[in-house]
């Protein structure tokens, strides 16, 4: 005995790594699997051999020796008299009768022993295993020493996973029809045998795996040991070959070593099934908490994408691909990843597991950033919009979480909203935030698709809590007391040419407004601007504002401005208008000089003639602004396009009116 | 002087059949044939012989045994040879020993049981014989049971031997 063994092992050594890729175990998932299972058998006083391969991945593993060490195979070697009658059958050489396949079937399926002695002793005994030997490389397996008792033909683990996997593909030499005819036998394997229950080891370890197409053998009490072994294919597609054979002292009986190697592939697989994943993927799962951690069970092989893998669990999914790693995602984070075409999106692969924040979590992809806290929900962040929220801060900064994905806007633009605000993106703009009440007033005025376009600034603080964006078609700005207003076009040139809010006009009080003839207006704090095509814009204050109110601003007598205020020596500041003007005269007071009625054809001299009628009569305006003592001439003042002046009407300033609405 | 003696084949048929028809195949070939499975309910311990077999066995003559044997063991094989050896009386205890082809059977009848031994060329084993069909008529020996062994059944025995020819 001693020297067959040394024979054994010496043979194994020769040839177990030129047969298998992977022959080498390395420390891993997979190969901390198969010691478990054989660290359970041992711990028994059961010695096991244990070998199995993904023959998807090609990844095999044993449990070192054990698995190249010769032992009887008992019943398993059934399908190698199988596997040879039915090559023969196929090549012409022997007859198989009904009653053949039968009992085929029956040696297979309930591992009938009598079937196995008729062909046995009928096609040739050993030569069966010695032609399966050849066919199929199976450098460790070795014939019965005693031609009568075929159940002590010498197979190994790593021998079985051999054959099984060269029946499979077809290397060993049997047709295809004839291999499906003996994987459909060993899945019909029934539970109760040959003298026995034969749902020891692979059924009983793996009680959640759907289909089983094993060949089990068992036998004692040969030479005072007692034998339990299980092989065969696993899963639907018959992915796994695994092969577990088992011996004992008989003196303890069937149901210890039938415990023991069951009790083997439990401890392999404490899931009840192979789990399809491998890899990275299943070391990320296996770091998780594997079927007890948040991923739960898988539902689905390993799934090759076109630059990576991902493999489905019940609770989320485990992406890899080689620039990115491997990383799982779950829960409403998957749900909006999902909804984004996965990895053929915008998103592409996940770059990190689930952060945890303070409030929700984050999931980052190479595209973007899914974030998700229970009051808002999952949405995706990417591209330049991601910048700038990164840029105020992420969920940390003003903005919050966001409230919606990225939304696809005009002219390539983008938009994502936020608790506190909106980010839009364009090519030509860049991201920029618009929040709070510059926000509202943005969106009164139909966000980007209206006159103020898409924003050019984010928030920009101004003084005494007032803040500004800039957009294509304008400003807004915002203050706590004046609310939040647009300006634009030549009132916002006008409005800058005072220095803004910084100048005398302080921060608008109203959005622009449209008057008649295309003009228009902007209130603000220290005045308004007017504007018409025809005048251009200006800017009137004070008490000059008021009576020009008074008279019913641009639709009275006066019309629109046509000039800012300037001085006129010894009379005081005047501000010109298309039918007339105001003076603030030194003394406090504004006077109203209207043109008369137009009664003939203007002539180009007008305007002066306009500017030199006589001087009003003196009213004081309701301000305390002391006027000017004289009015000198103007010397910067607009040409007037309106008739000449024929007449002149004065009239005194009231208080303040409200304006016109828009 | 010896009589035939069928014991409890009456009794221990239905018991029996499963053993023996795994050990012959029967059942496989006529399942199989009728085209379905010949899945076997669960097992039970095997009921092994006792003082009467032992008692009818010892009425066997001594002196040359010649015959055949059918030893099949699951999962092993089949020992299917001509035996030659002899009956061997030494009390109250008695031996069938021979050899069969390359193997040696001895099996001991003791007052309370019966145990078969086989030693081959790669193979030894002891079992116990059990319940089952024993006929002894004259100095023939025609005996059909079961082989277990720590209480599993491992094979069926199936002797047709003479004693003292």
């Amino acid at each position: 005995m001693t020297k067959r063994w040394m024979r054994v092992l010496v043979a194994a050594a020769l040839g177990i790594v030129l047969v298998l890729p992977g022959g080498a175990a390395r420390a891993d998932s997979w190969q901390d699997r198969v010691w478990a299972g054989s660290n359970f058998a041992g711990s028994r006083g059961t010695t096991v051999a244990i070998a199995m391969l993904d023959q998807r991945t090609g990844e095999y593993r044993n449990n070192g020796a054990a698995a190249t060490t010769r032992i009887e195979s008992a019943s398993v070697m059934k399908v190698f008299i199988a596997e040879h009658l039915l090559r023969r059958r196929d090549l012409g050489q022997i007859h198989l009768s009904a009653t053949d396949m039968n009992d085929m079937a029956a040696m297979l399926r309930d591992s009938a022993n009598a079937p196995a002695n008729r062909f046995w002793s009928a096609y040739g005994a050993n030569g069966i295993v010695q032609d399966v030997i050849n066919r199929y490389g199976l450098t460790q397996t070795g014939l019965t020493s005693n031609p009568r008792y075929w159940g002590n033909t010498l197979i190994t683990a790593h021998d079985m996973v051999v054959f099984y996997r060269r029946l499979m593909d077809g290397s060993g030499g049997l047709s295809a029809g004839s291999r499906d005819w003996i994987v459909d036998q060993m899945r019909q394997s029934t539970m109760y045998g040959d003298g026995g229950r034969q749902f020891f080891g692979l059924h009983d370890g793996l009680p959640r795996e759907g289909a089983i197409a094993q060949k089990q053998g068992w036998m004692c009490c040969v030479d005072g040991d007692i034998f339990r072994h299980s092989s065969g294919f696993v899963g639907p597609d018959n992915r796994y070959i695994l092969v577990v054979l088992s011996r004992e002292p008989s003196s303890r009986g069937g149901a210890h070593i039938e415990e023991s190697i069951s009790g083997a592939v439990r401890a392999m697989f404490p899931e009840g099934l192979i789990p399809r994943v491998q890899g990275t993927i299943g070391e990320h799962w296996y770091a998780m908490g594997g079927t007890s951690g948040r991923l739960g069970y898988p539902t689905s092989d390993e799934i090759g994408l076109a630059a990576g893998a991902l493999s489905r669990f019940e609770g989320g999914y485990i992406y890899w691909s080689p620039g990115t790693g491997t990383h799982a995602v779950w829960g409403a984070i998957l749900d909006t990843y999902a909804a984004q075409r996965w990895e053929l999106g915008p998103l592409g692969y996940p770059t990190s597991d689930e952060i945890g924040l303070p409030g929700g979590a984050l999931s980052r992809f190479q595209g973007g950033y899914i974030y998700w806290s229970p009051a808002t929900g999952a949405h995706s962040v990417r591209g330049p919009i991601l910048d700038t929220y990164g840029a105020q801060r992420w969920e940390n900064g003003p903005l919050g979480y966001p409230t919606s994905s990225t939304i696809a806007l005009r002219d390539n633009g983008s938009l994502n909203r936020f608790q506190g605000g909106y980010i839009y993106a364009s090519p030509a703009t860049g991201a920029h935030s618009v929040s709070g009440p510059i926000l509202d007033t943005y969106g009164a005025q139909r966000w980007e698709t209206g006159p103020l376009g898409y924003p050019t600034s984010s928030r920009i603080a101004l003084r005494e809590g007032g803040a500004l964006n800039r957009f294509q078609g304008g400003y807004i700005y915002a203050s706590p007391t004046t609310g939040a207003h647009s300006v634009s076009g030549p009132i916002l040139d006008a409005y800058g040419a005072q220095r803004w809010e910084n100048g005398p006009l302080g921060y608008p009080t109203s959005s622009r407004i449209a008057l008649r003839e295309g003009g228009a207006l902007n209130r603000f704090q220290g005045g308004y601007i007017y504007w018409s095509p025809a005048t251009g814009a200006r800017t009137v204050s004070g008490p000059v504002l008021d009576a020009y109110g008074a008279q019913r601003w641009e639709t009275g007598p006066l019309g629109y401005p046509t000039s800012d205020p300037y001085v006129v020596d010894g009379v005081g500041t005047r501000t010109d208008f298309e039918h007339g003007f105001l003076t603030l005269t030194s003394g406090g007071t504004v006077v109203t000089e209207l043109d008369p009625p137009p009664t003939a054809p203007a002539t180009p001299d007008e305007p002066a003639a306009r500017r030199s009628a006589p001087a009003p009569t003196s009213t004081p305006a309701p301000t305390s602004t002391p006027a000017p003592n004289t009015a000198p001439a103007p010397t910067s003042a607009p040409a007037a396009t309106s008739a000449p002046a024929t007449g002149t009407r004065t009239t005194e300033a009231p208080g303040p009116t409200p304006g016109p609405t828009p | 002087m010896s009589r035939p003696r069928i014991l409890r084949a009456a009794v221990l048929a239905p018991a029996l059949v499963p053993v023996l028809l795994v050990a012959t195949g029967c059942t496989d070939d006529e399942g199989a044939a009728a085209g379905g499975s010949a899945t076997a309910g669960p097992t039970t311990a095997p009921e092994l012989a006792g003082v009467e077999e032992a008692e009818l066995l010892g009425t066997l003559p001594e002196g040359p045994a010649t015959g055949t044997a059918v030893l099949s063991y699951i999962g092993v094989g089949e020992l299917r040879a001509p035996f030659l050896g002899e009956c061997v009386t030494s009390g109250n205890t008695v031996r069938l020993e021979g050899m069969a082809d390359t193997a040696r059977i001895r099996v001991d009848v003791a007052p309370d049981g019966l145990e078969l031994t086989l030693d081959d060329v790669g193979l030894s084993m002891v079992a116990d014989l059990t319940t089952g069909q024993y006929d002894v008529t004259g100095n023939h020996l025609s005996l059909q049971a079961g082989l277990a062994h720590d209480g599993e059944p491992v094979g069926s025995a199936d002797l047709e031997i003479d004693c003292g020819a």
